[in-house]
């Protein structure tokens, strides 16, 4: 698994992926610090610079991910991890493990941020780790589905996309909840299909509007950003990743088995 | 050692490979010939574990590639018609990732990938981007890379494909010297060189196997008939009737005659060498020969003199 994690992480750094992908994150993110900073130095709030940093996550993301496996099986080089002695499993866990580092790795500037604030003598509390917190859980889920787009496709483009059209979906996880609820009471209200009352038609609106927000993760981990420490959201995050990587698993297993 | 034993791949509907069984042991190089599409690369894939057979079983010195794979995969090498390169990286670290994936000891590594890189002499581009490598040189990288960890088992897909003559001699020179302390599986779509190579060889054809014999017996029932090219600054009128009356020769055909000069294929029976009736029945008649050489059977041919009852 080593061997893979190395060559993958790596691999960043001899294309220009990694650096472009770390330079990017540390433009935007001094560019956000620099403006909070010439405000007052007390007022840095390093939670915001980070959720502001989140949103870039949909077009990050799919950059880092989608060679993962969609080059290896366009360049025949996936033999290799069928054919040598190590295990599919710790393949992919490798190649997590390497894009989750990158990630990792583009907090570089924002610890330099915080640093920074401590020196000037700015204000550097529990929001700031609940922020890094849900930083990489969320980068962990992310991760896991772009490399299952990657592990489903030959065409690094086509990985890339859907794992952006995914990704910008869950960011809009709670204006869709919030649209898909209104349609749902306006159709009930006007063709009185069941006869309900206006108090239920807006409590089925509710349910629908709650069910859907369940799965966004953003919205599930904002309360990190505010300092308040929650075991849900990272055991929801963590497990959909552990679900994504384990379907990865199965999708390059099925290839063995494949009949066309 | 190799035991492959009732192999079946369906893709869809298409049987690619129909009920393969065949032995190879310790120390042997074994040919596997086929044209195009026939399964051979199908049930290469399947004796290293790319890809899982519908049915069948294929063992390697006695581990089960499905129910032991990494014992069974540590004894095999392998060199797919595409050789798994990364083109990002250069040789000596590519080597080094296909040791580390290959679970070689690390005090072992940086000797064992130095004498391998010696053996198939690509020390001098250890440094150099495999991007920037010619053919020849990638393929020479491909069996390096399957040589790491001193696998028993070599497994090589075609791999003089694309090569120049020069190399297609060198690379066969170092698969004879792996011989000596491998079992290898050869495969290929050119029987001459399979011949010049391999022990056995195990010809196959729709996914069914078609011939299995010692290299020896099978030469001889291809050359039931040789093929002999010839060239003569004569009109064909001129020399075929010469050419007819010589002993065992079967067949006179004209391919192409220009400029008073003709191309003429004779075919004779091997068991008696025509080549010097050939150039006497020439010479007494003052018709100078231009080219004279032997034709290579087509695999088409093999196949119909092997499969076709012994006339």
């Amino acid at each position: 698994m080593f061997a893979i994690f190395k060559r993958e992480f790596l691999s960043y750094f001899r294309t220009p992926v990694g650096w472009i992908a770390i330079s990017l994150l540390s433009a935007i993110s001094g560019f956000y610090y620099s403006k909070m900073i010439s405000a007052t130095v007390p007022y840095v709030n390093i939670s915001m610079e980070m959720a502001y940093l989140r949103t870039f996550f949909v077009i990050l993301i799919p950059i880092i991910t989608m060679r993962l496996f969609a080059e290896e099986k366009k360049n025949g080089t996936d033999v290799l991890l069928y054919t040598m002695p190590c295990s599919m499993k710790s393949a992919v866990l490798g190649k997590f493990l390497a894009a989750m580092a990158l990630q990792g790795l583009m907090l570089i500037c924002v610890f330099s941020h915080i640093i920074f604030t401590v020196m000037l003598s700015g204000y550097v509390g529990p929001e700031t780790w609940g922020a890094i917190v849900s930083y990489l859980v969320l980068a962990a889920l992310f991760i896991s589905i772009g490399m299952l787009t990657s592990a489903l496709t030959e065409n690094q483009i086509m990985s890339a996309v859907v794992s952006f059209v995914v990704l910008f979906i869950l960011n809009m996880l709670s204006s869709i909840a919030e649209s898909v609820a209104t349609v749902i009471k306006t159709i009930l209200q006007f063709t009185h299909l069941f006869g309900l009352s206006d108090q239920t038609i807006y409590n089925v609106g509710e349910r629908v509007r709650r069910v859907i927000t369940w799965f966004d993760p953003f919205s599930k981990t904002s309360c990190f950003s505010n300092g308040v420490f929650k075991v849900v959201p990272i055991v929801f995050c963590l497990s959909f990743a552990s679900m994504f990587i384990y379907i990865t698993y199965r999708v390059l297993e099925k290839k063995r088995w494949a009949q066309s | 050692m190799i035991e492959i034993s009732n192999l079946v791949k369906f893709y869809g509907d298409k049987r690619a490979v129909n009920g393969i069984s065949f032995t190879v042991n310790q120390g042997e190089i074994l040919g596997f010939l086929g044209p195009n599409g026939a399964g051979k690369s199908t049930t290469m894939n399947i004796i290293t574990g790319y890809l899982s057979a519908t049915s069948g079983k294929v063992t390697i010195n006695g581990y089960d590639i499905l129910e032991q794979p990494e014992l069974a995969k540590r004894n095999i090498g392998y060199l797919p018609e595409l050789p798994p390169l990364f083109m990002d990286m250069t040789v000596i670290e590519y080597l080094q990732y296909v040791a580390e994936l290959k679970m070689v000891p690390k005090g072992e590594r940086k000797k064992q990938i130095s004498d391998i890189m010696k053996m198939v002499h690509i020390g001098n581009v250890s440094g150099r981007l495999i991007h920037n490598l010619s053919k020849g040189y990638r393929q020479r990288v491909g069996i390096a890379q399957t040589l790491i960890g001193n696998p028993e088992v070599l497994i090589l897909d075609e791999p003089t494909v694309g090569l120049d003559p020069n190399q297609v001699i060198e690379m066969r020179k170092l698969i004879t010297s792996l011989a000596k302390t491998h079992t290898i599986i050869f495969s290929s779509h050119i029987l001459s060189e399979v011949q010049a190579i391999c022990d056995r060889i195990v010809i196959i054809n729709q996914g069914k196997i078609v011939a299995d014999a010692p290299t020896l017996e099978l030469s001889a029932k291809v050359e039931g008939t040789v093929q002999y090219l010839l060239v003569v600054d004569a009109p064909f009128k001129n020399v075929q009737m010469q050419l007819r009356a010589i002993p065992n020769v079967k067949n006179v055909t004209l391919l192409a005659e220009n400029n008073g000069l003709s191309q003429i294929q004779v075919s004779a029976d091997s068991s008696l060498d025509v080549r010097k009736s050939i150039f006497f029945a020439l010479s007494r008649i003052s018709v100078p020969m231009l080219e004279f050489r032997s034709l290579e059977p087509s695999l088409e041919e093999v196949f119909t003199n092997i499969t076709s009852p012994k006339k």
